[in-house]
């Protein structure tokens, strides 16, 4: 799944748009040392976190894109790091629960199509 | 090798991963994989976090060769109070404006034993030490140990008793040469003490000799023994000291730490399981990641006495260590924190250093002094001893097949009978050098006891180890799985080790393995 598909099924707020990229595994959590355990060069991250500690998904562990939850704005040092890296960074509209559950059925849509 | 050090300040969350990046930039340039790099970087940006929201600033470095990372992280204080609570998962003592970034979830020292090959911690007020170890070759997943036995073929008679007394059939006599099977040598004594002609002995390591700095001997429990038998401990000591600027360190210090922390870990620890081995012989640890790498987890999870030992001294001093067999010389180098100096006296060095103090002392022997404390000895009830190869095997297979019919806390096992005492090397009848030491130890720990010393803890270090393989494919290892069963069964199945194998099976396994000819069996040559 590409990640703009996931950014139209949330309608989530475009911040940076980066490359067409595929994603095959999404995780959603809000404590860094799981974020990291699990994030990798095909992860989209779903997080409350809106920090500078966020920025070393993108810089060391090479995340292809973060989701921010409930209109939150982010950070400055966030988005220009996600701009350097050409990284996805979009703000969904819905609370995580149902971000996640969004995302799972497109998920689940897909997987039955293929 | 590529080095590097970076700086890591306290409380920079803005910085926090800054070093991390620039180690995993290092690793990309030299074309790791990056499974692996993702594995160094979980522990190394958890450890980097570590040093920002606990400590009071320090310093990462790193040492990259052929074969594995070595991570260094070196904080100024004020330590982990409780190492046991800090590497369990969820415990966390972070400040509250690390919890809103995300940081505290308790997972830091848990995701950095995941992702490490090798990790040991060691902290106190002054700082914290933590060393990482990754290896970069995915083979070495698996402990590679090193086989620290010196053979001298030529000087063997072919009376076959290593071949066949080795516990792991790691020897081999072809052509009139002894091979060692790296793969299955746990450097225990057995070969070095059966063999009559002494094939086998220790493999030196030469250090860098640096004169200049302070010199520690640590004293293992049997050599100490060893000099109560000939002279007045004090008067021995004193003329160390005076002629030869060593100061004296009995090993019993950290045998008696291990203990302390290993009971202080069961009590704190409810579902570890028992019983706890205490990692007293670096022989039977090594048997254990060969043969019964189920039972890794029982091992209590510090560094042996040797290896913290040789750890606790600080980088000025020179280290001498007396080892009583191969597998102390190999755990003490694998074991070693880097900026460490250790040299190796050879046992046999050792006694002649005995023999020419006591030509200085008085003619009185510690042992007459001690001889009536022996009577009422303390019977240590709550840590079981087994030694000697046939028991501990019995044993270990118990646990492992769980036919363990009673219930101990505490086990220590040793490859040799009575332990270091039973070493080939030392000359006194083991039982009695043991009940000798343990009396003198009891009168003299107090003296040591000032010099406060701690464990080391060693979490997730012990591997399995890679034993052979057939073939990286697995078909065709069942191939050859197959094809050595058909040879086995042309040969006689008398395993009377004369081809030089210690089993028919062995010798099956040689012919394909390593191209040994069928016809070095005497039986078929008679038929």
């Amino acid at each position: 799944m590409i990640v703009q598909d996931i950014i139209r099924s949330i309608n989530a707020e475009i911040i940076v748009r980066g490359g067409t990229t595929r994603i095959e595994k999404i995780f959603a959590g809000d404590r860094i040392s799981d974020l990291i355990h699990y994030a990798d060069e095909s992860t989209l991250i779903i997080t409350h976190l809106n920090h500078i500690s966020l920025v070393q998904l993108f810089q060391i562990f090479e995340v292809p894109a973060i989701c921010l939850i409930t209109e939150t704005e982010p950070i400055q040092e966030l988005i220009e790091n996600a701009e350097v890296k050409k990284a996805h960074l979009f703000v969904s509209p819905l609370e995580m629960y149902e971000t996640c559950g969004v995302i799972y059925k497109m998920f689940e849509r897909g997987n039955a199509q293929q | 090798m590529i080095t590097g050090s970076y700086p890591v300040k306290r409380g920079d969350y803005l910085g926090g991963g800054q070093v991390s990046s620039k180690i995993k930039e290092t690793l990309r340039r030299l074309g790791i994989t990056s499974e692996i790099i993702r594995k160094i970087m979980i522990a190394v940006y958890e450890a980097e976090m570590n040093v920002i929201i606990h400590s009071y600033g320090g310093e990462i470095s790193f040492v990259i060769d052929d074969d594995k990372i070595e991570i260094t992280v070196k904080d100024t204080g004020p330590g982990i109070p409780r190492i046991d609570l800090a590497i369990q998962e969820g415990y966390s003592t972070a400040p509250d404006e690390a919890r809103e970034m995300g940081f505290g979830a308790g997972m830091g020292l848990p995701n950095i034993k995941k992702n490490s090959d090798y990790f040991t911690i060691h902290s106190e007020k002054m700082g914290t030490l933590l060393k990482i170890l990754v290896f970069i070759n995915s083979d070495k997943y698996f402990s590679n140990i090193d086989t620290c036995l010196n053979v001298e073929s030529e000087k063997c008679k072919k009376c076959l008793r290593c071949i066949t007394r080795c516990p792991t059939k790691a020897i081999r006599l072809y052509k009139e040469k002894i091979h060692i099977l790296s793969h299955h040598c746990v450097n225990c004594n057995e070969c070095i003490r059966v063999c009559p002609t002494k094939v086998f002995d220790l493999t030196n390591y030469e250090e860098n000799k640096d004169e200049g700095k302070e010199k520690v001997l640590v004293a293992p429990s049997p050599w100490i023994a060893s000099i109560l038998f000939s002279c007045l401990w004090d008067n021995f000591e004193e003329v160390i000291i005076n002629e030869k600027g060593l100061e004296i360190y009995p090993l019993a210090i950290w045998e008696d730490v291990l203990k302390e922390k290993t009971f202080e870990y069961i009590k704190n620890n409810g579902k570890i399981k028992h019983p706890v081995i205490l990692p007293v012989c670096p022989a039977v640890l090594y048997w254990i990641q060969t043969e019964y790498p189920s039972l890794i987890d029982y091992i209590a999870p510090y560094l042996g006495p040797a290896e913290t030992a040789v750890n606790s001294f600080e980088k000025q001093k020179r280290v001498f260590y007396i080892p009583s067999c191969p597998a102390e010389v190999c755990a003490i180098h694998g074991n070693k924190n880097s900026d460490v100096n250790v040299s190796f006296i050879l046992p046999q060095q050792s006694i002649e250093m005995i023999l020419n103090t006591k030509k200085r002392t008085t003619g009185e022997k510690q042992i007459d002094k001690i001889y009536d404390i022996c009577v009422d000895k303390e019977i240590d009830r709550k840590i079981v001893k087994i030694s000697g190869v046939e028991q501990v095997k019995t044993f270990l297979e118990s646990i492992e097949k769980k036919r363990l019919m009673y219930n101990i806390e505490m086990v220590e096992l040793y490859a040799c009978h009575n332990g270091c005492f039973g070493s080939p090397y030392w000359v006194y009848e083991p039982t009695v050098a043991r009940i000798i030491f343990d009396a003198f130890w009891k009168e003299q720990k107090i003296k040591y006891k000032e010099n406060k010393f701690d464990g080391i803890f060693r979490v997730s270090t012990i591997k399995p180890r890679k034993g052979i393989r057939l073939d990286e494919d697995v078909r065709k290892a069942m191939m050859k799985l197959s094809e050595i069963e058909k040879i086995s069964k042309s040969l006689p199945g008398y395993d009377c080790g004369v081809c030089g194998a210690p089993t028919c099976l062995n010798f099956a396994e040689d012919i394909l393995m390593m191209g040994e000819n069928i016809s070095e069996c005497p039986y078929l040559n008679i038929k």
